[in-house]
């Protein structure tokens, strides 16, 4: 079942929000809505769970068009930042929120939770109470409430923007796992890049409510089509003064040479580890600064003050 | 040079000791030491002079009336405080600011004040008092006349605790709840009202504890009838100018254990609902 997303403008007191967006959501596809907060990406996520009617456009689905049904009829699965739960229901009730509000038989209800709990691997806290739990497994509760009910598709709002590092890196891989699982239609805001390239099938870039770019990960990363989402991206310098428009060179582009005439002429300034690579901070002779990450061997032989070549394997420039 | 000390066990918060000794001698003069004279001076009349201080029929009535009018004042205080903090909370209501300290009035305003405007109001020809005349119904110089007076004073108690809970209420939970196939009337039961629970409990039993205590406004509205519609307080004033000191002691004896009853009661309500799901 695919989702459209036609011309949608939402526009709040004298804030656009979202700016004419059209988007088609794949069956069974995981997409990521990746941008800086106030990017429009949340509020994108509220008109498709039906909690906020867009002022033009419309939701269709399958070609029956959704845009005015609100988010209790839609059956969309929503899962919050700050996971929302009920704080008076234990697990088990939490979960089984949305079949009880659908007034389903006792068995049912208890079958489906059980074999929820089973999926979300939090078995034995059936009885817990949210404050009793950690902030993983509140996430994955959150995320086995929203499934309950079978939705049609499953929207998450910066799933795990307010989980510890470790826990974090953990539920991506599971919810990977379980989209590949389940085969739900899945769409998650995140401002993280890193989240939005490891999960997501297609990632779509937003800046000042508007769509910038959108494609697989691979596409984003290599033809990214706008300073913007290049910068998004990070890891990126950009140089004025060598050629007509500035060009962009990515860290990890950024090649040393001791000899040749490649490149820029170049000194060394500073290097110092971050995690896996190692970052030198050069000076190039016509006086701009350049950063080049390299892998840890390459730097081995490098020393301050040093002079080189500073090749950029790949630089970017836009027109205009 | 060698010191040698003891080493103590921290306390668990610093100067607790301090605190806790103010904060206990503080109670005690303000709360504990009054009310233990109370007791000590019933007392004084001993078992037998006790029981018949406080028992017959017009005791008895008294402590129904003033209880039972309570109890009904502390439920519709629930129920409208519910309903105004809400419309102060969520919607947009013109003038918000002059409603909100409307609110606050009844603490306010002397309670003889209030007796004298609620009795002008409710009197048959009065201005409410007539609308309700041709259904036969009298609130002023009658039982729901209590009610009335006990109402008025009571609401602000329940406004006030549930105004907070409800302004920090995470909207989320309501979206969550919609999102999840909730109408709006099971969003309001399931989910609202309860996580309303405990500032709902907390309000009903201030303003219940409230009326239980109140005297001014009483005693204009209800006119006094003996056997009818006397207060307990009133007739603990009525012994007190009589110079039956220790009579009135033993009617607030009588007053002080209910009262603790039912706040007992409420506070189990509260708490025990919570370890009961553990």
């Amino acid at each position: 079942m695919s989702i459209e997303i036609l011309g949608i403008s939402k526009t709040f007191s004298d804030f656009k929000a979202l700016d004419d967006v059209t988007l088609t959501i794949g069956d069974g596809e995981l997409l990521a809505l990746l941008g800086p907060s106030g990017s429009g990406k949340t509020t994108l996520l509220r008109v498709l769970a039906g909690l906020e009617l867009p002022d033009v456009g419309s939701v269709q689905e399958n070609g029956q068009d959704l845009t005015s049904l609100g988010a209790r009829d839609r059956n969309v699965g929503l899962v919050f930042q700050h996971f929302a739960l009920f704080p008076h229901l234990d697990v088990f009730e939490n979960i089984a929120f949305s079949l009880r509000v659908r007034k389903r038989p006792a068995a049912e209800v208890q079958a489906r939770v059980t074999e929820l709990l089973h999926l979300v691997q939090l078995e034995g806290l059936a009885h817990r109470r949210p404050a009793e739990l950690s902030g993983g497994q509140r996430q994955r509760v959150a995320l086995a409430r929203a499934l309950a009910a079978r939705p049609r598709v499953l929207l998450l709002d910066e799933p795990f923007s307010a989980l510890d590092a470790k826990v974090r890196h953990e539920l991506r891989g599971w919810l990977r796992r379980l989209h590949e699982e389940l085969g739900t239609t899945t769409v998650f805001v995140t401002h993280d890049q890193d989240e939005a390239f490891e999960l997501a099938d297609r990632v779509a870039v937003f800046h000042r409510g508007r769509i910038e770019q959108i494609g697989t990960p691979d596409e984003i990363y290599d033809e990214p089509k706008s300073p913007f989402v290049l910068d998004f991206l990070g890891h990126v310098q950009w140089l004025d003064g060598l050629a007509a428009t500035p060009i962009a060179v990515r860290h990890r582009d950024v090649t040393l040479h001791a000899t040749g005439d490649a490149g820029w002429a170049a000194r060394i300034v500073r290097i110092h580890r971050t995690g896996p690579r190692v970052r030198v901070d050069l000076q190039l002779a016509t006086g701009q600064a350049l950063i080049a990450a390299l892998e840890p061997p390459a730097a081995q032989a490098l020393t301050v003050g040093q002079s080189l070549r500073a090749v950029a394997e790949r630089q970017y420039a836009f027109a205009g | 040079m060698t010191f040698s000390r003891t080493k103590r066990a921290p306390a668990a918060m610093p100067g607790l000791g301090l605190s806790l000794g103010i904060t206990l001698t503080w109670l005690s003069l303000i709360a504990l030491i009054p009310l233990a004279a109370l007791v000590v001076r019933a007392g004084s009349l001993g078992w037998q002079g006790w029981l018949n201080a406080v028992s017959g029929e017009r005791v008895w009535l008294s402590l129904r009336l003033s209880f039972g009018a309570s109890l009904i004042a502390a439920a519709l205080d629930t129920a409208a405080g519910l309903l105004i903090a809400w419309v102060l909370c969520r919607n947009k209501v013109p003038f918000k600011a002059f409603w909100d300290v409307l609110v606050d009035l009844p603490f306010a305003l002397p309670t003889a004040v209030a007796g004298i405007a609620l009795t002008a109001l409710w009197v048959p020809d009065g201005w409410l008092g007539q609308l309700v005349a041709p259904f036969g119904w009298r609130i002023a110089f009658a039982e729901p006349g209590v009610v009335v007076a006990l109402t008025f004073i009571g609401l602000p108690f329940v406004v006030r605790t549930i105004q907070p809970v409800l302004q920090s209420a995470e909207k989320e939970l309501e979206e969550a709840a919609e999102s999840l196939g909730a109408s709006p009337a099971q969003i309001i039961w399931r989910v609202v009202l309860p996580s309303l629970r405990p500032a709902l409990l907390t309000g009903f039993a201030l303003a219940f504890a409230r009326a239980v205590g109140e005297y001014g406004s009483v005693i204009f509205i209800c006119g006094n009838i003996p056997m009818k519609t006397e207060i307990t307080p009133l007739l603990i004033v009525a012994r007190l100018e009589q110079y039956d000191y220790a009579g009135a002691t033993a009617l607030a004896t009588i007053m002080l254990g209910f009262s603790a009853l039912i706040l007992a009661a409420l506070q189990f309500l509260q708490k025990g609902r919570r370890t009961a799901l553990r």
